[in-house]
């Protein structure tokens, strides 16, 4: 492999990404753009669902009922008139869950008879459904031992702690997370145009016809992508910093590492479907919706990649993006270094290389494909 | 003047182009199937198997009683621990182990005294989600645990749930990711397929052609429009299959609905391909106006735990819409009279698309 021709490979890809000048302003604005819609927007904790109350009782114990609801930060209690049924109430939508309390519970309950309180649940979404059946068994059992005649003490006190993100601060759970996304969405579409454009435009043949080999144009061209791409996470983990205030919580030398192979990784991808695919419009097709629906839905930035069928934790092995992912959470929430990570920046060099082989396979023998 | 013979002709054009494309095709109708099965599958917010790392300084029945409550359901999984509290409290910071139990020695003394144990229980929350999620199984394992020794609980919730009583999580992701890999995938193809005839070229010819821009870009639509919907009734087929989703609504009405919905995610690509100028452009506009869109429909992340302006803000996404109509519809089985206010926002979000883009098709070559 020879160096210079290497170098202008690459300074002749930066030329020809510089000149056009709306590819520029997108290739920058757009990552920001996402990082601040995501940063904002997305927040995975449950708060909120509105729960309609049909209550037949009116006594002091359902207003306790209600408050302690209320008081709770994932449901908010909405008043029912008593003649709808249940299930025309949820058919509406406007509500998730419906709790009739029955009349006479208070006596009841002052009485020493059991007193049930019914809820139908709309399980479309089952995380809420769940989480209401928490909530609704938490606030009978608290509610239920202060007017309740003989009530049993508890006889287990669990006290909780959710360490290292005090204060429940989400955004320090999705911004790092939303890193690993975008660094992996970019890169791979920038590069894929690069390389396919060349084949659609039929400028390609001239670097058939040149002395470059296989080696240095894959080369040169992942230098060029790279430099962008770690442009492009310069900017948005210091954007990170100035908004949300994520900062490293240890050791950086990992991410440090890490990133660089991420976007090697990402851009070996995006050259590799360029390598594989003629037009623009297939390499496209490949690079942004599988790529970037496969790095956002199974690399665990939204739901844990462990509570995955086995099946998917294997494929998911070869997802960069998932590796990445744990990388930039240990760097900016847990702090806790090379011992918690280091089996990831393993990971990330080794899809590097066999993406590298798998994208110079196809060029090897620099001729237009038949 | 509109007129159907030359609609006819050009639609034509379009099926030949698309048709003699093996690799579009294939790259059109192959990834929205797979996808809603694999991620259908895949995407589990349901955490189970947390690994839990215990220490038991009290070794006695009642203590190891609560240790096997914890751990039946295999919600929780033992793994490590068995040492000191210190160990554990390490194992959760270094996050080799997602939870720590400790139960101190005086737990069974104070349980026969007549007073509650306390016991310490620790998350680790770099995942705050999987955290709150943990931490909410917890209480419910803890509420059963005391609710066993009780005579019978003063107050007890009878819950039922409706609509998906096996709480299957892929009724729940299916109709999003429908919505959302036909909304990618619509607005990818009809924005890079309309933007290379300005690539190429060939845009000043149909434009010189006597045939108007709704022509043109009705016939741009139909090519597309038939793929999207084989590959959406293919994957509720598959997801049928796989997951036995229900189809309780209306066949009709749904079919309806979506023809809506695809032709708005088709132009709003085409209307993104009058602002670009080349293949690398588009791509760039039409990612960054699809995740968005996806992430803030309602199909991953809840909408209720946004924060207010942005809830607001995704009354104008299309998807957001459609999600709420194929769940109803597919899970819940309700007609028109329920969902009307979604449907009116989605053929107004329609009309509007396609009547911006026929305007700006023609002003393009200015």
């Amino acid at each position: 492999m020879n160096l210079r021709r290497v170098w202008v490979q690459c300074m002749k890809e930066l030329v020809e990404f510089r000149r056009d000048r709306l590819t520029v302003g997108l290739a920058f604005g757009l990552p920001v753009g996402m990082l601040l819609i995501f940063g904002f927007a997305i927040r995975l904790q449950i708060t909120n669902i509105p729960v309609g109350v049909q209550d037949f009782d009116r006594s002091p114990f359902s207003r306790d009922f209600i408050s302690r609801i209320n008081a709770s930060q994932e449901l908010v209690a909405v008043s029912e008139p008593l003649d709808r049924s249940p299930t025309a109430l949820l058919d509406e939508g406007n509500v998730s869950a419906t709790i009739v309390i029955p009349p006479g519970t208070q006596q009841a309950l002052e009485a020493g008879r059991p007193a049930p309180v019914q809820s139908l649940v709309d399980a479309t979404d089952v995380v809420n459904a769940l989480t209401i059946k928490q909530i609704l068994t938490a606030t009978c059992v608290f509610v239920g031992a202060t007017y309740a005649s003989a009530a049993a003490a508890p006889m287990v006190a669990v006290h909780e702690r959710i360490w290292f993100n005090p204060g429940d601060n989400e955004a320090l759970f999705i911004v790092p997370g939303v890193y690993a996304v975008i660094l992996a969405m970019y890169p791979t579409i920038l590069a894929a145009i690069a390389m396919v454009r060349d084949k659609e435009r039929g400028t390609i043949v001239q670097a058939y016809a040149s002395r470059l080999r296989a080696s240095e144009l894959i080369a040169g061209k992942c230098l060029a992508l790279e430099c962008i791409g770690l442009v492009e996470a310069l900017a948005i983990m210091a954007i990170g910093f100035a908004v949300w205030g994520v900062r490293f919580a240890g050791d950086p030398l990992p991410l440090l590492i890490a990133t660089p192979l991420l976007i090697c990784c990402q851009v070996l991808l995006g050259l590799l479907i360029g390598a594989r695919t003629n037009t623009v419009t297939s390499a496209i097709q490949a690079s942004g919706s599988l790529n970037s629906l496969l790095s956002v839905l199974l690399s665990g930035f939204l739901y844990p990649v462990f509570a995955m069928p086995a099946f998917f934790q294997w494929l998911s092995f070869v997802i960069p993006t998932r590796h990445f992912i744990n990388v930039t959470r240990d760097a900016f929430v847990r702090g806790s270094g090379w011992p918690g990570v280091w089996t990831e920046v393993l990971a990330l060099a080794c899809i590097a290389a066999v993406l590298a082989v798998g994208a110079w396979l196809p060029m090897r023998r620099m001729q237009m494909a038949d | 003047m509109f007129s159907w013979r030359r609609l006819l002709v050009l639609l034509r054009k379009e099926f030949v182009q698309i048709l003699g494309n093996r690799q579009v095709l294939y790259i059109l109708l192959f990834p929205p199937i797979v996808q809603v099965t694999i991620l259908g599958y895949a995407m589990n917010p349901l955490v189970k198997h947390l690994t839990i790392a215990v220490v038991d300084e009290s070794k006695t029945p009642a203590s190891r009683q609560l240790i096997d409550a914890f751990t039946a359901n295999r919600v929780f999984v033992p793994q490590g621990g068995g040492g000191e509290a210190a160990s554990v409290y390490g194992a959760v910071q270094r996050g080799t182990v997602d939870a720590g139990l400790v139960i101190p020695a005086g737990y069974a003394q104070n349980l026969a005294r007549g007073e509650p144990g306390d016991v310490q229980l620790v998350f680790d929350g770099v995942n705050t989600f999987t955290a709150n999620l943990g931490a909410g199984y917890a209480s419910l394992i803890v509420a059963d645990y005391n609710a066993q020794g009780a005579p019978s609980p003063p107050l007890s919730p009878q819950i039922t749930f409706a609509y998906n009583p096996g709480l299957i999580t892929a009724w729940f992701f299916v109709p999003g990711l429908l919505g959302a890999i036909l909304l990618i995938t619509g607005l990818l193809a009809s924005a890079s397929e309309s933007v290379r005839e300005k690539d190429e070229g060939t845009l000043e010819q149909l434009l010189m052609t006597p045939a108007s821009s709704l022509e043109v870009l009705l016939a741009k639509i139909g090519p597309l429009f038939v793929l999207f919907l084989a590959a959406l009734f293919a994957s509720l087929a598959a997801s049928r299959l796989l997951f036995a989703l229900p189809f309780r609504g209306n066949v009709l009405l749904f079919t309806g609905i979506s023809s809506i919905y695809i032709v708005a995610a088709i132009s709003i690509g085409i209307l993104i391909s009058t602002f670009a100028a080349t293949q690398q452009q588009v791509v760039l506009i039409s990612i960054f106006t699809a995740l968005p869109l996806m992430m803030l429909s309602g199909a991953f992340a809840p909408i209720e735990s946004m924060p207010p302006f942005w809830q607001t803000l995704s009354l104008v996404n299309p998807l957001r819409h459609y999600i709420t109509i194929v769940r109803d519809i597919l899970l819940k089985g309700v007609g028109l009279d329920v969902i009307w206010p979604d449907v009116l926002a989605l053929v107004a979000f329609a009309v509007l698309a396609i009547s911006i883009s026929a305007t700006r098709y023609r002003s393009q070559l200015r």
